[in-house]
């Protein structure tokens, strides 16, 4: 079985995001790039698969769309766990443009599951996953939270729209995975590190099907006036102004 | 221009989502709104649903799959629009099935997609909308290329209007099912309001500094009709339930009130609540960053301060 687990590369969750002179790009001058929280989390689940089930799992591949400064991040996953990188050499503008990229991978080298995150730390297109899965004409398992093998079969959680389901799949799948699908991200140890290095990361050219949708400026968000204090003697207070004054209760 | 809009029913309930993105679909101009509500509704919504509807509302009245069989979705919407035609824009209203239906439509239709929209188009051809990017962070001002649009709004970025009188009927389809997907289990959580949905929420954070402290601030959370919720090192260590934890790695909520006790105000935590109107913060630091996010905020220890709110609270009633 093989595992593939799409990374998107996004500025540390910390940074303060600010644009460039001309307002019209992010300034990415001094950003630490890491893996998207969520990719993170589902190369770690892939990891514990693959050591779980000794001899189940061939090989746990990262593919990533991105410029080459998408490869420190895909080094760091290899460090983590993974076996082999993919970087496919495009700087997608939008999430279609993303899943166009990863399906035509996929259409030539499949994968059984294939991880994707609910939404990235810097599109937030919450879109790649689900587009990817019409394109590649694989099954697409939203709001997963939880994945196990069980003789030839995945076990999935689904946590959706307040329910919560444990479901019977047979791969192809493109699983989309929430809170829950691990706990702690594994962090790259001395020994990843070094074995990083020799570890195989291919550059693929891309297809460029061209992206549906463009940011053409950004905008900071506006100002926000000082909080009101109420004294700590005084908290019933509160409850009255936001009866009267801000009339949300 | 054909306007589609789409919900699922939950508990026989329209959610809220659903009539802002009606009020959306009906402010812009030469929009003929197509609405589809699928799963069973109570009487009272349908009219209610009139009321918000400027168009057609079409109901659906069949009980849904019970896992979210993605599938199923699309070929009901495709159904729809083999028989009503296919819309110029789709405005989905923020639900988790939404956000998984909308680029899925989008891509049928040819359409661009943008997630997480927060203005009425600043432009209509090209399409251009306005929405939040990096996580909260920033807003950016995007441009279609492509004719149709899909938009996934934002939660609570408009007031439901009444635009007045919409038609509703029944529409039936043959739905088809995925196959190949056993449901081994079902569970509902404990809650009966989807945090994502709620117009309250009283969360706790490490501040609380512990599950047994949490009674005042459920008692709050009830007093005031909103539901309840946590930071992430909270559900972490399992003090509170994990669908309860809020932020950039958790939930995304945008309640009218959003009242924080003893949270920091990290960063990503703040990228999960930026979209609420109304933030207070109760912290005994203040220089907590959590009264840079707050409107009202008191610096004093929760546990002094919550029972006190519950007894105003219940005294409001
Ligand atoms: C990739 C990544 C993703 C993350 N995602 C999320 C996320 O989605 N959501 C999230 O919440 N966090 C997230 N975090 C963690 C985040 O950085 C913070 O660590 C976390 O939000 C802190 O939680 P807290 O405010 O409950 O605890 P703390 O930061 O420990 O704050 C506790 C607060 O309580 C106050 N306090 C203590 N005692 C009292 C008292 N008696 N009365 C009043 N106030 C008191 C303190 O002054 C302090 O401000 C993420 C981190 C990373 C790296
Ligand atoms: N450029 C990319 N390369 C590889 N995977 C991506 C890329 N962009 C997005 N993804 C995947 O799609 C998920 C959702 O991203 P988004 O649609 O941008 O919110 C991410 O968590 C990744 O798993």
């Amino acid at each position: 079985m093989k595992i593939a687990v799409c990374i998107s590369n996004v500025p540390d969750t910390t940074t303060r995001i600010k644009t460039d002179a001309s307002g019209q790009k992010i300034d990415l001058s001094g950003v630490q790039w890491i893996l998207n929280p969520w990719d993170e989390l589902a190369l770690t689940r892939a990891i514990e698969l693959k050591e779980q089930n000794v001899g189940m799992i061939d090989e746990i591949v990262v593919v990533m769309v991105a410029p080459s400064y998408g490869e420190a991040t895909l080094r760091k996953a290899l460090a983590v766990g993974a076996d082999r990188a993919i970087r496919i050499d495009n700087d997608p503008a939008d999430s279609y443009e993303a899943a166009f990229e990863l399906a035509s991978y996929f259409a030539d080298q499949p994968a059984d599951l294939i991880f994707t995150g609910i939404e990235s730390a810097d599109f937030n297109g919450s879109a790649t996953g689900a587009m990817l899965s019409l394109l590649a004409g694989i099954r697409f398992m939203p709001g997963v939270s939880g994945v196990f093998l069980e003789g030839g079969q995945t076990i999935v959680h689904q946590e959706i729209n307040g329910m919560s389901l444990r479901l019977k799949v047979s791969p192809p799948l493109i699983l989309n995975v929430q809170k829950g699908i691990a706990i702690v991200p594994r962090i790259p140890a001395m020994r990843g590190i070094m074995a990083a290095r020799t570890k195989p990361l291919t550059v693929l050219s891309p297809k460029k099907a061209g992206a549906c949708a463009q940011v053409i400026a950004y905008e900071s968000l506006p100002p926000k006036a000082a909080a009101k204090m109420i004294e700590e003697d005084n908290a019933a207070m509160l409850i009255e102004v936001l009866h009267n004054e801000a009339k949300v209760i | 221009m054909k306007t589609f809009v789409f919900t699922t029913t939950r508990d026989n309930k329209v959610p809220r989502s659903f009539f802002e993105a009606l009020t959306y679909g009906g402010s812009l101009e030469g929009s003929e709104i197509i609405a589809l509500v699928a799963g069973p509704l109570s009487q009272d919504q349908e009219t209610e649903m009139q009321k918000f509807g400027r168009g057609q509302i079409f109901h659906f009245n069949q009980a849904l799959p019970q896992w979210y069989d993605t599938f199923y979705y699309l070929h009901l919407i495709q159904s729809f629009f083999d028989e009503k035609g296919e819309p110029d824009l789709v405005v989905l209203g923020a639900s988790e099935i939404n956000q998984v239906l909308g680029p899925q439509i989008a891509l049928k239709l040819s359409a661009g997609y943008v997630a997480r929209v927060i203005s009425l188009p600043i432009q209509q051809a090209p399409w251009r909308v306005k929405r939040y990017a990096y996580s909260g962070k920033i807003i950016s001002h995007v441009e279609l290329k492509t004719e149709k649009a899909v938009f996934l709004l934002s939660a609570n970025v408009l007031s439901p209007i009444e635009l007045g009188a919409g038609n509703f009927e029944l529409w039936n389809a043959l739905p088809a099912k995925g196959e190949g997907v056993e449901v081994l289990e079902i569970k509902r959580p404990e809650s009966k309001q989807l945090l994502t949905e709620a117009r309250i929420i009283v969360s706790g954070g490490r501040g609380m500094r512990g599950p047994e402290y949490w009674k005042p601030l459920e008692e709050l959370a009830e007093a005031l009709g909103g539901a309840t919720a946590c930071s992430r090192p909270v559900s972490d260590e399992g003090w509170r339930p994990h669908h309860e934890h809020v932020g950039q790695t958790g939930k995304i909520v945008a309640p009218d009130l959003y009242i924080a006790c003893g949270i920091s105000g990290a960063i990503q935590h703040l990228a999960g609540i930026s979209g609420s109107r109304v933030i207070v913060a109760i912290n005994k630091d203040p220089e907590a960053p959590i009264f840079q996010a707050a409107h009202y905020g008191i610096v004093g220890d929760v546990h002094k301060v919550l029972p006190v709110l519950v007894e105003a609270a219940r005294r409001l009633k």
